[in-house]
C-alpha cells in the first residue's frame, strides 16, 4: 500500500511540472516529486529492521545508507528549489507573469 | 602526487581561494591563486600518465573506507583523458574570461565548482556519487547560464533546470531500483552482480519466460533483479541523456548554449556535455548493456542529422553552434554505439576534437559579438580585416567541424566511418556532414576579408579589443586543432592505448590521409556548397524561417520525457 | 497584512531554543541521530523563524549578513583543511588524523567527527538562512 502511495505523490509532483501553468506551482511540484522519491528510499531502509542504527541497540538495526544517501539529496534539493525560485522571482518582477509559455513566447520571440 | 582525489582537491580549493577575495582586498593574488590551481592538476595529470599508459587503474578511498558504502574514486585510462580534457578547456575558458570586469572571482569559485563536479563524474567510483557531482555541475551550471542577467539567460537557465531537474528524478529512481535489487551502489560490485546473474538458472528462467515472476518485487538484498534492474538502467539512462541532449531531450540545450555567456557557452558545449556523456558510457559498461549499443547508434545517427537541420536554419550565430553541438554529440553517440573495435576511440577522439573545435568557435564568435555587439550572422558582417585572428581562428573551427583535411575534425571523422562500415546508420551520419559544411560555408562569412573599417559598427571598448587573455586562447586551441589533424596518426594511437579493448592486440588502424579519403570530403563539400546556395535561395529562406519558429514548450518537452523513458525500457529489456 | 502578537511572541521565545537544539544535533553527531548538516538546518531555521516573524532587517541585526557570508566560507576552509591535513600526514583524503600515531581505521574517533560535524554545521547554518534572508529581503 505504501508503495502505491508513494508512487501516487510521484505521479502527482511529475504531472504538476508538466501540467501546471504556474511556475511558482512547477516549482513546488518539483520538489514533491523529489520528496517521493526520498521517501521511497527511507520506507525501504525502514523495512530492514526495527531499531535506530545507533551502537548498542537491542533490536535489529535499520540500514543507515539510504538515510545518508537522502540527507544528501534533500541539500541538493534544497538549493535547486532556492535558485528556481530566485530565477522565477526575477522573471516575475521583470515581466509580471508567472506562466513558462508567455514568458518563452516574450523572451525568445522577440528576437528574431 | 598521483592520487585521483587531487584532480577533485585542487579546484575545490581553487573556489576557497575565490571565496577567500570576499574577505580580504587583494583580488589580484585571489584570483591568481584560483587559477594557479589549474596548474597543479596538470602537474598530477603528467605524474598519472605513466601510469595510466601502463594499464594501472588508480583507485582511491575516500577517508580510508576501503570497504563498501565508502566513496571510491577510479582513475582509468578513459578518465584521464576526460579528466585532461576538462582541465585543457576550463583553462582557455578561465584565461579568455580574465579581462573581462563582469566575471569576477565569484564567477570563478561556480567556474571551478563546475570543474570540480566534473572531476568527480569522470572519477567516482559508485553511482551515488555520481548522482551528487552530476547536481553539482548543474548548479553551477544554472548560475554560470544566467550570470549576465539578461532575460533570455534567467529563462533559459530556469528551462534547464526544470528539464535536467526531471531528469535527475528518474536517474535517483533508478538508483534507488539499482539499491534495491543489487544491495549495492558501487560500480564495480554492480558490474559483479550483473555478470553473476547472467548465469544465475533462475533469472535465466526468467529471461526465457518459463518463469516470469522469479521473487516477488521488492525482494529485499535476495539478488534477484528479474527485469526491474532494465527499467532502472533505462531511468539511469533518461537522466543522464537530458543533460547529454540527444533527441528527445535536446530541448533546453540551444537555449542554454546561445544565452550563455560566452566563455560560459564554450565550456558548456566544449567539455560539460562530453562529462555526462562519459558517464552514460560508464553506466553502460558497468550494466553490461551492449544490447542498447544498436539503439544508441541510431538514436545518434537521427540526432545528428535532425539538429544539423535546425542549425541550417538559424541566423543567430551562438545558436546555430549551440545546434552543431547537438548534432556532433549524434555523432560521437553513434560512434560508441557501433559494434566494432574502434567504437569507443572513435567516439573518445571525437568527443576530444569536438570540444577542441567547438570551444574554438565559441571563443571566436563570443568575441566577435563582443567587439560588434550584434548576434544575428548576417548582420555581424565580414571581419577578416578588422580582426584577422578571429578570421583565423573562426576558419580553422569551421574547417575542422566540415571535416576537411588535415584538421582534426577529418581524422575523427575517418575513424567514426571506419567503426560505422558497412552500417546503414552512416548514411545518415555522410547527410550530416554536408548540412554540416553548408551551415559552416553560412558562417564562415564572418572569416571574409571585408572592408577595414565599417562606420556603422558599433565599438566596444575598442582600447582593449586584443588582449593577451583574449588572443592566447585562440591561439592554442588553433593551435591544437590543427597539430591534432596533422599528426593525427600518432594521436589517435595515444587515444586507443588509453581507451581501446586491451584484449586485442593487433589493430589495424585506417589510412588516414589517402586520396578516396579527400575525394570523399571533396564530394561532401561541393554538396555542402550546393546545399547553401539552396538554403540561401528566397524558398530555403522562407522554409528556414519557419524552422527556426518551431519551438516546444516546457510542458511539451516533458512529456517527451515520458515516451523517451517508455523508449529506453523497452530497449533496455532483456 | 496585519500581524499577531502571537507570531512575535513565539518566534521570539521559540527561536534561541532553536538554536540550541541545532548545536546540540551538530554537537552529537556522532553518538546518535543528527549531525552536521541536520543541525545546520535547525539553526537555520530559527534564523528563518526571526527573519520571517520580524522581517529580515531584525534577523539581520543579529545575524549580520556579511559575518554569515564569512563564517561559511571560514567553515569551508575548515572542512577542506581537516581532509588536506589526512592527506599530507598520509592517512589519506578526509582520514582520521587524530589518533596518535596517524594510523588510520575505519572506525575514525568521535573527536575527528565532532570537527567535521562542526564545520559542515556552521557552513550549512550560514548558507540556508543566507539564501531565505536573500528571498525574504524586500528591495
Amino acid at each position: 500500500m505504501t508503495w502505491y502511495l508513494i508512487g501516487a505523490i510521484f505521479l502527482l509532483g511529475l504531472w504538476g511540472v508538466i501540467g501546471l501553468k504556474n511556475l511558482v506551482k512547477q516549482v513546488i511540484a518539483l520538489s514533491i516529486a523529489n520528496s517521493a522519491i526520498i521517501m521511497l528510499f527511507v520506507y525501504y531502509a525502514s523495512l530492514s529492521g526495527e531499531d535506530a542504527p545507533i551502537m548498542d541497540t537491542a533490536g535489529i538495526p535499520v540500514d543507515p545508507i539510504p538515510h545518508a544517501l537522502m540527507l544528501t539529496a534533500i541539500v541538493v534539493g534544497i538549493c535547486i528549489v532556492a535558485l528556481a525560485l530566485a530565477l522565477v522571482y526575477v522573471l516575475y518582477q521583470r515581466y509580471g507573469t508567472l506562466n513558462m509559455d508567455e514568458l518563452e513566447d516574450r523572451i525568445w520571440k522577440a528576437d528574431d | 602526487m598521483t592520487e585521483p582525489v587531487l584532480l577533485i582537491l585542487f579546484p575545490l580549493a581553487g573556489s576557497l581561494f575565490s571565496l577567500l577575495g570576499k574577505l580580504v582586498p587583494a583580488k589580484r593574488v585571489c584570483t591568481a591563486l584560483a587559477l594557479s590551481i589549474f596548474a597543479a592538476m596538470a602537474v598530477v595529470l603528467f605524474l598519472q600518465l605513466p601510469l595510466v599508459l601502463n594499464g594501472e587503474n588508480l583507485t582511491y578511498a575516500l577517508g580510508g573506507f576501503v570497504r563498501e558504502p565508502g566513496i571510491s574514486l577510479i582513475l582509468d585510462g578513459p578518465a584521464w583523458l576526460a579528466s585532461a580534457l576538462i582541465v585543457l578547456i576550463s583553462l582557455m575558458v578561465a584565461i579568455y574570461s580574465l579581462d573581462r570586469p563582469e566575471f569576477d572571482l565569484r564567477y570563478f569559485f561556480f567556474l571551478l565548482m563546475l570543474v570540480a563536479g566534473m572531476e568527480a563524474v569522470v572519477l567516482t567510483g559508485d553511482i551515488f556519487t555520481m548522482f551528487v557531482s552530476l547536481e553539482i555541475i548543474a548548479i553551477a551550471a544554472y548560475v554560470l547560464i544566467a550570470w549576465e542577467k539578461s532575460d533570455e539567460g534567467l529563462l533559459a537557465s530556469l528551462k534547464y533546470l526544470f528539464l535536467s531537474s526531471v531528469g535527475i528524478l528518474f536517474f535517483l529512481l533508478g538508483v534507488f531500483i539499482v539499491y534495491r535489487d543489487l544491495g549495492t551502489l558501487s560500480f564495480a560490485v554492480i558490474a559483479e552482480r550483473i555478470a553473476e546473474l547472467k548465469t544465475d538458472p533462475v533469472v535465466l528462467g526468467a529471461l526465457s519466460g518459463e518463469n516470469r515472476f522469479p521473487e516477488k518485487i521488492g525482494s529485499i538484498l535476495q539478488g534477484y533483479p528479474g527485469r526491474s534492474i532494465n527499467f532502472a538502467l533505462a531511468a539511469l539512462c533518461v537522466g543522464i541523456g537530458v543533460r547529454t541532449a540527444f533527441i528527445p531531450f535536446h530541448t533546453w540545450l540551444p537555449e542554454a548554449h546561445a544565452w550563455a555567456p560566452h566563455p560560459v557557452s564554450a565550456l558548456l558545449s566544449g567539455v560539460l556535455i562530453k562529462t555526462s556523456f562519459f558517464a552514460l558510457f560508464r553506466i553502460l559498461a558497468v550494466f553490461h548493456a551492449f544490447h542498447m549499443h544498436s539503439m544508441l547508434m541510431w538514436l545518434g545517427s537521427i540526432t545528428a542529422l535532425v539538429a544539423v537541420g535546425w542549425a541550417l536554419a538559424q541566423s543567430d550565430s551562438k545558436r546555430l553552434l549551440a545546434y552543431h553541438s547537438i548534432s556532433q554529440m549524434g555523432y560521437i553517440l553513434a560512434a560508441a554505439g557501433a559494434a566494432s573495435v574502434f567504437s569507443v576511440p572513435a567516439a573518445y577522439t571525437h568527443a576530444i576534437n569536438h570540444a577542441l573545435f567547438k570551444g574554438l568557435l565559441f571563443l571566436a564568435i563570443g568575441h566577435a559579438i563582443h567587439m560588434v555587439g550584434e548576434r544575428n550572422l548576417f548582420r555581424i558582417g565580414p571581419l577578416g580585416r578588422r580582426s584577422p585572428l578571429i578570421a583565423l581562428a573562426l576558419l580553422f573551427g569551421a574547417l575542422s567541424i566540415s571535416g576537411i583535411p588535415p584538421f582534426n575534425g577529418f581524422v575523427s571523422k575517418q575513424l567514426i566511418s571506419h567503426a560505422l562500415d558497412g552500417s546503414p546508420a552512416y548514411i545518415l551520419l555522410w547527410l550530416t556532414a554536408v548540412g554540416t559544411t553548408a551551415s559552416f560555408i553560412k558562417l564562415s562569412r564572418i572569416a571574409l576579408p571585408g572592408p577595414k573599417d565599417i562606420s556603422g559598427f558599433r565599438r566596444h571598448d575598442s582600447n582593449h579589443r586584443h588582449s593577451a587573455a583574449t588572443v592566447i586562447p585562440l591561439v592554442i586551441l588553433s593551435v591544437l586543432v590543427l597539430l591534432s589533424g596533422v599528426y593525427g596518426a600518432g594521436y589517435t594511437r595515444f587515444v586507443w592505448r588509453l581507451v581501446g579493448d586491451p584484449s586485442v592486440t593487433a589493430v589495424e588502424f585506417p589510412a588516414l590521409f589517402k586520396v578516396d579519403k579527400f575525394t570523399d570530403s571533396l564530394i561532401i563539400l561541393l554538396l555542402g556548397i550546393a546545399l547553401y546556395f539552396l538554403v540561401m535561395s528566397p524558398v530555403g529562406k522562407r522554409v528556414a524561417k519557419r524552422v527556426s519558429g518551431v519551438a516546444p514548450k516546457l510542458g511539451t518537452v516533458l512529456t517527451f520525457f515520458v515516451f523517451g523513458l517508455a523508449l529506453f525500457s523497452i530497449a533496455a529489456w532483456r | 497584512m496585519a500581524k499577531t502578537d502571537i507570531l512575535d511572541v513565539v518566534a521570539r521565545k521559540l527561536a534561541p531554543f532553536m538554536l540550541l537544539f541545532g548545536l546540540y544535533l551538530v554537537s552529537y553527531g556522532d553518538t546518535s541521530p543528527g549531525g552536521g548538516f541536520q543541525g545546520g538546518v535547525v539553526i537555520a531555521s530559527g534564523v528563518i523563524l526571526l527573519a520571517m516573524a520580524r522581517g529580515v532587517s531584525a534577523a539581520e541585526r543579529l545575524f549580520p549578513m556579511h559575518r554569515l557570508s564569512a563564517a561559511e566560507t571560514a567553515a569551508y576552509g575548515v572542512f577542506l583543511a581537516a581532509g588536506v591535513v589526512g592527506l599530507v600526514l598520509g592517512v589519506g583524503f578526509l582520514g582520521d588524523f587524530t589518533r596518535p600515531g596517524w594510523t588510520n581505521s575505519p572506525l575514525p574517533a568521535a573527536r575527528f567527527i565532532f570537527l567535521l560535524n562542526l564545520a559542515i554545521g556552521i557552513k550549512v547554518a550560514c548558507g540556508v538562512s543566507l539564501i531565505c534572508m536573500y528571498l525574504f529581503r524586500e528591495d
